[in-house]
């Protein structure tokens, strides 16, 4: 980590922590009861939720000359990390009663938690996949599968064609065959194994043992192909992971909402305030 | 008008040919070989550009696509233009032999016996034609040259008449609304358009009046040249037949000074691509003196005053200066990128592909400027050379050695020996072409002696001269980020796109945001040259010398004062010519609807209804309020645009 990311990090902390102290400062000078207390801090939650859906309206109305949306993600962060801890204050660090309360603090966890999970992702994930080679297109991704599939069996039938031996077309009708059709194995490259690799190195070596010298060139060729596939999956998982977290994190940050307006409702109902 | 002679002689016919070596072109196998060449070159580069547009609108996949039918009736009419052009250059060659250019040109006289010179010497000049140069009629009123356009072609007068002046830019069509209304851009980001590249055609009325579409012979038209006159400048010029005009901007790929309109109901022109004049200038002694005259006389003096050293001299010092200057050329225009195994092969490609212009250690007995091109400036390190920095256009070297020189003298030690005498501390190489001017040291030093006033108070000691170590340290740092941009030509950007692939989450905010732009359709494509952690995006560069830019007939697309390259949609005629001129693929070619979302079709030269196709490319967002789009949508400050020359910003930035 170098110095800059480091002192980023610091003052980080530092502002949240200015944050924090200002409101607890606020709350305790402004000598509230309970209930008004509750009330103060759920509607600066309420704030800081605007404050943190505005950051995906920010991305759409991008012509708008309010600075880059680099600086609104760390927005995003440091109040996402406010709003925790705001939270936590809101419940009085107790788990809410009644069923919708506790269906909001579940969403509102859930949601923290994707947030995380997301930024967890999106920092530690790039530079996995710097050293995986060319960073190819998503999108484009299934080409670069049906072609590693068309050399591969190509491969197998010419060395059938060439031998006259069955061997490398059973193996490959056995084994390559389905693993080349497309993304495989794709929490295990998630979570960095590196027995997929292994277990092809496995049955490669076993093929070996049936095979003419005149073969083992192509089977090299194969072996090749087999570990560029590995490589692509990892490519293909990670991109995919990084994609479908916010398919979590976004919905939820809108069902939230809905939510928590339905709850200042109720309590604005029943509360007489 | 061409006179009934010379449209006979158009015509291809082998038997008829009154003169023989044009009928036996193409039976000699050198030139079979040359037109082969260039049909193959012609071939790939057109089937590229198909596969790349057909890909683009995703109705085929990344397969070998077959030659489109319509390619092959281009060639062919490619190859028979060609040959056209070499008989018409052929036959003015034969018939205006008095003309005053051709025999600097040449360099001899030509009355005596022009047919035997043909045969003997004029191979390698229709040799450059040929790969070089065509011949263009434009009727009257039309535009063969803008003003401040980068100058890719220079254009001999055949016939006709033409007058050079400063226009108005409304006549150029440069006046293109730079900032969009609010409420246009909150529309075009909350309901983006359902069609991709979808254009309001109407906006096309008022250029269709003015610009004649014919391919790649297309031009735009001035019909009123008094009302178009901007006032203020100097009168229009006339230009007669015979005037060459533009080679001196061509050679150097520089703007040109003034538009030239045709004055006369037809002229004809012979259009030569700046390559062609390097070459040119090369093959004939005669017209390279002749150009680097008008250089002299013209363009030098300006570039001398530029340089902060020479600031305090005045303009007859200036003028002796570009008198006694030395021009040279060095390297060749095609170059490709590389990437080398070992030290051995780096250096055996690097002194082959990159001519030495300065050697380190060599005694430092002038300075030079860079009048055109790149060079690279390295310096010995292990078994190779280690790049520190690049020269580009007005760039110098060798000013400190050479002050160190003429200080050491001034102080009149008593022994000079041979360890006192100023060295070049680094080696300088071309890269890809590189024109360049020396300033012989003792003419400096004569200069600044009689002007002391002008020579800084403390020149730097000659054991000052090489940079500070900690700056070395530095440099050597970013070498490596040096050695990559070089060899692969990124030093042409001034906007490149740079993607850190250890922030890039692939999320592609920075393509929508570009889509939402421009047309629905992402100016870029998130893919590119990788080099350990980063990447180059293939999104246009805004290139210090945009080689986009040459031969474009109609202007469209043109540098703007703040040095972005940009497209001006309505008097683009869709002929391909900046997309294949682009070294780095980055201009795409579309096939545009209209608002109701029906494709728009246009006449090709033989009078077929074919798509109407137009040039995009990245422009930076011109006319956007927030700039750019891609670099501000990232939210993980993935992407940046940079200036290439600053490579140890981009060090730090990408650390
Ligand atoms: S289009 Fe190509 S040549 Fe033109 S400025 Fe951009 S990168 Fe350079
Ligand atoms: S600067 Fe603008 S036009 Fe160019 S790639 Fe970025 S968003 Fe697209
Ligand atoms: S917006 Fe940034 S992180 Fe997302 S794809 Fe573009 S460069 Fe990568």
């Amino acid at each position: 980590m170098n110095s800059y990311v480091v002192r980023r990090r610091l003052v980080y902390l530092l502002v949240l922590g200015l944050l924090l102290a200002s409101t607890l400062i606020l709350l305790s000078l402004s000598n509230l009861s309970m209930p008004s207390e509750v009330y103060c801090t759920g509607w600066g939650l309420l704030a800081v939720m605007g404050l943190l859906v505005s950051y995906h309206w920010r991305k759409k109305l991008l012509f708008l000359n309010f600075g880059g949306v680099r600086y609104w993600l760390r927005l995003h962060i440091l109040f996402g990390l406010y709003g925790v801890a705001l939270f936590f204050i809101h419940i009085d660090f107790s788990w809410p009663k009644g069923l919708f309360n506790q269906l909001i603090a579940t969403v509102f966890l859930l949601e923290v938690g994707s947030g995380m999970v997301g930024l967890y992702l999106s920092r530690t994930m790039p530079p996995r996949m710097t050293w995986l080679g060319e960073r190819l297109l998503y999108e484009k991704m299934p080409e670069y599968y049906q072609q590693l599939r068309q050399q591969a069996e190509d491969l197998a039938l010419q060395a059938a064609a060439e031998h006259h031996t069955d061997t490398l077309v059973k193996f490959y009708n056995r084994n390559l065959q389905s693993f080349l059709l497309g993304a495989a194995n794709f929490w295990p490259h998630v979570f960095n194994s590196g027995q997929v690799r292994s277990r092809w190195a496995l049955k490669f070596e076993g093929l070996q043992r049936y095979l003419v010298e005149d073969e083992l060139p192509v089977v090299t060729e194969l072996r090749i192909l087999v570990f560029r596939k590995i490589e692509l999956d990892k490519q293909y998982a990670i991109q995919g992971l990084l994609r479908r977290w916010l398919f979590l994190h976004i919905p939820l940050a809108y069902a939230l909402f809905i939510f928590v307006l339905a709850h200042v409702m109720v309590i604005h109902s029943f509360s007489g305030v | 008008m061409i006179d009934p002679a010379m449209a006979e002689d158009l015509t291809i016919s082998q038997s008829h040919s009154t003169w023989q070596l044009d009928a036996t072109l193409l039976v000699f196998e050198p030139f079979r070989t040359m037109v082969s060449h260039h049909l193959q070159q012609r071939l790939r580069k057109l089937q590229g550009r198909y596969q790349r547009n057909l890909i683009k609108l995703g109705r085929l996949p990344r397969v070998q696509l077959p030659l489109q039918l319509q390619a092959v009736t281009e060639l062919i009419h490619s190859l028979n233009s060609l040959w056209q052009d070499i008989q018409l250059v052929s036959h003015w060659v034969k018939n205006d032999s008095a003309n005053e250019w051709l025999a600097a040109f040449l360099g001899k006289d030509t009355t005596e016996a022009a047919h035997q010179l043909a045969q003997k010497e004029l191979q390698p000049l229709l040799s450059i034609l040929l790969h070089h140069a065509t011949i263009r009629t434009m009727e009257k009123t039309a535009v063969v040259v803008r003003q401040s356009e980068h100058a890719g072609n220079a254009y001999l007068l055949l016939a006709g008449q033409a007058c050079a002046l400063q226009v108005k830019e409304k006549a150029l069509f440069r006046q293109r609304p730079e900032q969009h209304p609010w409420y246009q851009r909150l529309k075009q980001n909350l309901l983006p358009s359902q069609w991709v590249e979808r254009r309001d055609t109407r906006r096309y009325d008022a250029a269709q009046q003015v610009t004649v579409a014919q391919g790649r012979d297309s031009y735009l038209r001035i019909p009123d040249l008094t009302e178009a006159h901007q006032p203020g400048t100097p009168e229009p010029k006339l230009l007669e037949t015979g005037e060459l005009f533009g080679a001196v901007a061509a050679l150097q790929h520089s703007p040109h000074y003034r538009t030239i309109v045709v004055t006369s109901e037809q002229a004809i022109l012979l259009e030569i691509r700046w390559q062609g004049v390097r070459q040119l200038a090369r093959f004939d002694r005669g017209f390279r003196q002749f150009l680097d005259e008008q250089y002299r006389r013209h363009r030098l003096p300006a570039l001398l005053q530029q340089q902060p050293i020479l600031l305090g001299l005045n303009k007859s010092q200036l003028e002796h200066l570009a008198t006694v200057a030395e021009l040279d050329s060095y390297g060749a225009m095609d170059w490709k990128s590389v990437s080398d195994q070992n030290s051995d092969q780096r250096k055996s490609r690097i002194e082959q592909s990159e001519p030495l212009i300065i050697k380190e250690g060599d005694y430092a007995n002038a300075v030079i400027f860079i009048r055109a091109g790149y060079a690279r400036k390295s310096k010995a390190y292990g078994h190779s050379e280690r790049a520190l920095d690049y020269l580009r256009q007005g760039d110098s070297y060798g000013f400190q050695e050479v002050l160190g020189g003429i200080q050491l003298r001034s102080q009149q030690v008593s022994e000079l020996s041979e360890a006192h005498l100023p060295r070049y501390s680094c080696t300088i190489r071309a890269v890809g072409y590189t024109d360049i001017i020396r300033i012989p040291a003792r003419e400096l030093e004569k200069v600044l002696a009689a002007n002391k006033a002008s020579t800084p108070p403390e020149a730097p000691q000659p054991a000052a001269l090489p940079p500070s170590q900690q700056h070395e340290l530095l440099v050597h740092e970013a070498s490596d980020l040096l050695e990559f941009f070089i060899d692969q030509r990124f030093i042409y950007g001034t906007q490149t796109m740079l993607i850190n692939l250890d922030r890039c989450t692939g999320c592609d905010d920075c393509v929508r945001a570009c889509a939402s732009v421009h047309d629905q359709n992402p100016r870029f494509i998130r893919h590119g040259h990788q080099h350990g952690g980063f990447m180059v995006a293939n999104a246009c560069m805004q290139c210090s010398d945009p080689l986009c830019l040459d031969g474009c007939p109609t202007g469209a697309i043109y540098m703007n004062n703040a040095g972005t390259v940009v497209i001006n949609d309505d008097i683009c005629v869709g002929c391909s010519t900046c997309a294949d001129n682009c070294p780095f693929d980055n201009i795409q070619m579309v096939k545009i609807v209209d608002e109701h979302g029906k494709p728009v079709h246009a006449n090709d030269h033989q009078g077929k209804l074919v798509p109407q196709l137009k040039a995009t490319k990245c422009d930076m967002c011109t006319g956007q309020l927030n700039r750019p789009a891609c670099e501000l949508a990232c939210p993980h400050d993935a992407l940046r645009r940079v200036d290439i020359h600053q490579v140890e910003k981009i060090r730090d930035w990408l650390a």
